[in-house]
């Protein structure tokens, strides 16, 4: 079975890596071109940059506001985005009021269509155990976001095949920016909820 | 199941380190492992829900204790051999071949040609596979609901900070494949999927932030009309 091993050294996991490539490509049942392309498009392709010309284009174009805040999976493949782990994708927009966190807390389900593949802090048992139960502690002491008493945070645990992003507010002072130079703005951590839009991440 | 995964609402696990590679894999072999796992699932010789199931049953101290792309890797053994896709036996010869270095996998990068290439450049760009028709649930927007106090054994993704709970239904999201069930082979589940909003003090007591919110995605199966409401009392059966 496969947990009769230990937590290998680098040279045990690649072992057991190719091993299990060697005989799926045996039985005709995978590619290393397959493998690599597969790489490629998370590594290189599909990324946060696609949320962030939807959130941009968001702040811009307010018929376009509502429609990805009405169904952002049918908003999103207007502009070309959309595909595994993004059957269903929801938006959901922070206000002076409202902060939205999105989190996994069961394993690590996040909107790779829109945001790429999730930060390695988002996957790991410090975020999924602390966000549902002191999202605000966290978001200040971890993420240096201090959110007042006035602000009501919503944290979305995606334990289904619905996926979330954040839309950020946009940040004072950008109101004759245009939607290319909002891009830059929406970070991916904004898009998680752990950071405001306008920031370096 | 109750395992080591099922971490929301746990303390003891520290502060939010922040320090992340710059790319998504940090060695070639986790790329690997995470493509051959999409790749597999989207060819049928595993499900989503198997993945995930087989991730839990890697037993808790290895979960804790692993990376991230080692649970995938245990998940892969696991779910392959399960399945009759790979023996157990032609496994470990396998391995004990890669662990003495002469195992050579060629790799000639990527063609387009490939079939298989071509597969999946477009199907992890392609349209949703969880999502099926059906009849309307019993559940509306604002409905009152409350989630059942289940433990099972196997597969479920009602987390145990969330049973036995008073929840709103915040959005109906029509009939997905139900993953107790998908776990256990039967892919032909499916069940209403709605949003259902919680209030802080009724998940974590008293003391409990009274302006946040815990948004949770929920099959059916998982929801009660009234807290003692028992399956008979709701005529419905959970298809499990």
């Amino acid at each position: 079975m496969a947990g009769d091993h230990h937590s290998g050294s680098y040279g045990e996991l690649e072992a057991r890596t190719l091993a299990l490539e060697s005989l799926l490509i045996e039985k005709g049942l995978l590619t290393t071109s397959a493998v690599d392309a597969v790489v490629q498009a998370y590594e290189q392709d599909i990324g946060p940059l696609n949320g962030a010309r939807a959130v941009a284009k968001a702040w811009d174009d307010p018929d376009f506001r509502v429609a990805l805040l009405d169904d952002a999976t049918a908003a999103l493949r207007r502009i070309g985005i959309g595909g595994v782990e993004g059957d269903k994708i929801v938006a959901v927009a922070n206000s002076p009021t409202v902060h939205n966190l999105v989190v996994c807390t069961l394993c690590s389900c996040y909107p790779w269509p829109v945001l790429g593949l999730p930060p390695s802090w988002y996957k790991d048992p410090a975020y999924r155990s602390r966000a549902v139960i002191s999202p605000r502690e966290m978001l200040a002491s971890d993420f240096d976001l201090e959110l007042g008493d006035d602000v009501e945070i919503r944290v979305w645990d995606s334990s289904a095949e619905i996926r979330y992003m954040v839309v950020p507010q946009r940040p004072p002072g950008t109101e004759r920016l245009s939607e290319d130079e909002l891009v830059p703005l929406v970070t991916r951590d904004s898009m998680i909820g752990v950071a405001f839009a306008g920031g370096s991440i | 199941m109750n395992g080591a995964h099922d971490l929301g609402g746990a303390h003891g696990f520290g502060p939010v380190s922040r320090t992340e590679p710059g790319t998504p894999f940090e060695q070639a072999w986790e790329g690997r492992v995470f493509a051959l796992l999409v790749i597999a699932t989207g060819q049928g010789l595993t499900t989503a829900s198997e993945n995930r199931h087989a991730v839990e049953r890697m037993g808790n101290v290895a979960y804790l204790t692993t990376t991230y792309y080692e649970h995938w890797l245990s998940a892969a053994e696991t779910v392959l051999v399960d399945n009759g896709v790979i023996r157990p036996d032609e496994l470990e010869h396998r391995r004990q071949e890669a662990r003495t270095g002469r195992l050579i996998v060629p790799r000639s990068g990527i063609d387009p040609h490939d079939p298989l290439t071509a597969q999946m450049s477009e199907g992890i760009r392609g349209e949703a596979t969880a999502r099926r028709g059906g009849p309307r649930g019993r559940f509306r927007v604002g409905d009152r609901v409350w989630t059942r106090n289940q433990h099972p054994a196997g597969h479920t993704r009602l987390p145990r900070y969330a049973r036995g709970k008073e929840a709103v239904v915040h959005a109906a999201h029509g009939s997905w494949i139900f993953p107790d069930a998908e776990a256990a082979g039967r892919g032909d589940v499916a069940k209403p999927v709605y949003t259902v909003r919680f209030a802080a003090q009724e998940l974590w007591g008293e003391d409990a932030d009274s302006g946040t919110f815990v948004y949770l995605d929920v099959w059916e199966p998982y929801l009660r009309a009234s807290r003692d409401a028992s399956n008979s009392d709701d005529g419905e059966s959970d298809g499990r």
